[in-house]
């Protein structure tokens, strides 16, 4: 059960001091003040990881990027999450009726175009930035999670204890809300944090497509793509922020690789 | 039969979605395609005549009714930059990405059977499944950012672009191909695993072992057939990470297809550019989506039983 399960919780918690503390930290390095005297200086002891084409310290950067990049997936995950439980719950519950059909059709509507594409043109019409951006993955990054609950929903539904309460008078929506619900939050959430590596995998492609966070405001997608073009001068521009992409990616997946196996939810 | 029609008829409903979508987000909007079209400096009678001539200037019901009717003749409208025909510019975009993806899906499918049967032959061999870890969690990205400093800085063997150019062949294309199809092997080989280990307990293929049947005879006939399905729902599932991961690998290697079109139809405000994109994905994949269902009952018994019954 989900308020038990303590490992999770330090998890979650984990997910969202771990990006306000990285934040803060790049903050305090100064990720922005510009020395041209300094540019393009290889990975040294003064600076870790080198400095930019400004002359910028690409450890400070980074670090706030990583700590940008992850705050915003946690916003991004905390709408999907929401929408994913009412959605993918009522569906569930009133499987085969309207509500579910009309939800489900929305869910293979989305389903139909690449998730990127839909972010794209969004942003191409409205004003680009970071934080938008995620607002809007986490509009539409629900719809595989809220399919996993909507699935559940309809298992749980039709097993005995819950006959056993209908029996007993609850009202639907106490049997939804106390007894259905938590029982499919764990998959549901499994699900999610499996998303996250994708999700900054989409911050970086909304960063080639130039939507992604505006300059000078760093994230990892950005210096990615800002480093690319200046591979023949500097290799540790792109590949810095690509290696350190790689190993928060990676620990956040084995991190929940390990809950889910915890749990009897795991892939 | 009545089934697919139903399942036509369902794939074209979301197609209409796709279209009314993309058409209330590009025209509820701000901006106004006579305006940028003629620049800031135009006079405003100028600006209405092309309002007109464009049919902004009409309710938006019947902007869509028009719009409909226009995509039913396959017309995408022109480009608001310099009036090419959206239509002839996506397809031939298109058709690059296509033959990347295409390529990419080649290598995946072919590299991921040869895993395949090494895992069936070998199932708890460390290097194979530690490297398909791995595969999984590396963004497409970043393999393509170390291939390209790797071929292009310090191993300068393979040409890593010039695609699109006059003495171009499909030889340009392997590296980034390969590079697409790395998360897909990855992806598919895992799964593949899970799935055979599932049916190797089953009574039938313990049976078809007791036999005397071959290892060899035993993974084809007996084993394939029963996880084709899935198989194959994997792989439809794939396909647009594969295309998403094409248009970043084109960005990356420079090569002329829908990846580096989106950026400038972006950067330019090319609405009718990026609509066309949309909708022509959309297309695509509704016709996959209702083309795989279509297989997926060709190859299994087991669906055709259960759909009647």
């Amino acid at each position: 059960m989900l308020r038990h399960n303590l490992t999770l919780w330090i998890f979650l918690l984990l997910l969202i001091i771990v990006p306000y503390g990285l934040l803060m930290l790049g903050e305090a390095l100064e990720p922005y003040s510009i020395d041209t005297a300094l540019a393009h200086q290889p990975p040294s002891t003064e600076f870790p990881f080198g400095t930019d084409a400004l002359g910028r310290d690409m450890f400070a950067r980074i670090i706030y990027a990583t700590g940008l990049s992850l705050s915003v997936t946690a916003q991004a995950l905390f709408i999907a999450f929401a929408l994913a439980v009412i959605l993918g719950g009522i569906a569930g519950y009133m499987h085969n009726r309207l509500p579910d059909q009309i939800i489900s059709w929305v869910i293979a509507l989305i389903y139909i175009v690449p998730f990127i594409l839909f972010v794209v043109a969004v942003f191409a019409v409205f004003e680009p930035g970071i934080e938008r951006a995620y607002i809007a993955i986490g509009c539409l990054g629900w719809v595989a999670p809220a399919r996993l609950i909507r699935a559940e929903v309809i298992q749980i539904r039709t097993s005995l204890f819950v006959v056993a309460e209908k029996a007993f008078g609850y009202s639907e929506r106490q049997i939804l809300f106390r007894s259905i619900i938590p029982l499919s939050l764990m998959p549901a959430l499994l699900s999610l944090l499996y998303f996250i590596p994708e999700l900054i995998g989409v911050e970086v492609g909304l960063s080639f497509f130039g939507l992604g966070a505006q300059p000078p405001t760093p994230s990892l997608g950005r210096l990615i793509y800002e480093g690319l073009s200046q591979i023949y001068t500097g290799w540790w521009l792109p590949l810095i922020p690509s290696g350190v992409l790689l190993i928060v990616v990676s620990t956040i997946y084995a991190a929940t690789h390990k809950l889910g196996k915890a749990t009897r939810y795991g892939r | 039969m009545r089934q697919l029609l139903l399942s036509a008829l369902y794939g074209a409903s979301l197609l209409l979605g796709v279209i009314t979508l993309t058409f209330l987000l590009f025209n509820v909007a701000p901006g106004d395609p006579a305006r940028v079209m003629l620049g800031p400096n135009a006079s405003e009678d100028a600006v209405q005549l092309l309002r007109a001539e464009l049919g902004t200037d009409r309710p938006v019901w019947e902007q869509l009714q028009h719009h409909l009717v226009r995509l039913l003749r396959l017309d995408l409208g022109r480009s608001i930059i310099d009036g090419r025909l959206v239509s002839v510019e996506i397809i031939n975009k298109f058709r690059t990405t296509l033959t990347l993806g295409g390529l990419a899906l080649l290598i995946a499918f072919c590299l991921s059977y040869i895993l395949n049967l090494f895992v069936f032959y070998l199932p708890n061999f460390s290097p194979v499944l530690a490297l398909t870890k791995i595969g999984v969690i590396t963004p497409t990205f970043f393999s393509g950012v170390i291939v390209a400093l790797l071929f292009g800085i310090f191993l300068p063997i393979v040409p890593l672009t010039g695609y699109g150019s006059t003495e171009s062949s499909w030889i340009h294309l392997m590296l980034p191909a390969s590079v697409v199809a790395l998360y897909p092997i990855a992806v598919m080989t895992s799964i593949f695993r899970e799935k055979i280990q599932e049916t190797l307990g089953r009574d039938y293929a313990r049976s078809a072992f007791s036999l005397g049947f071959s290892r060899l005879y035993v993974f084809h006939v007996t084993l394939l057939p029963s996880v084709a399905v899935s198989l194959l729902a994997g792989w439809v599932n794939l396909l647009s990470t594969i295309f998403v991961a094409s248009f970043i690998i084109e960005v990356i290697f420079s090569i002329p297809g829908v990846g580096p079109l989106l950026i400038s139809a972006i950067q330019q405000k090319d609405f009718p550019v990026l609509q066309g994109i949309v909708i022509l994905n959309a297309c695509f994949f509704v016709l996959l989506n209702w083309m795989s269902e279509f297989l997926f009952r060709l190859i299994d018994p087991r669906i055709r039983h259960y759909a009647k019954a």
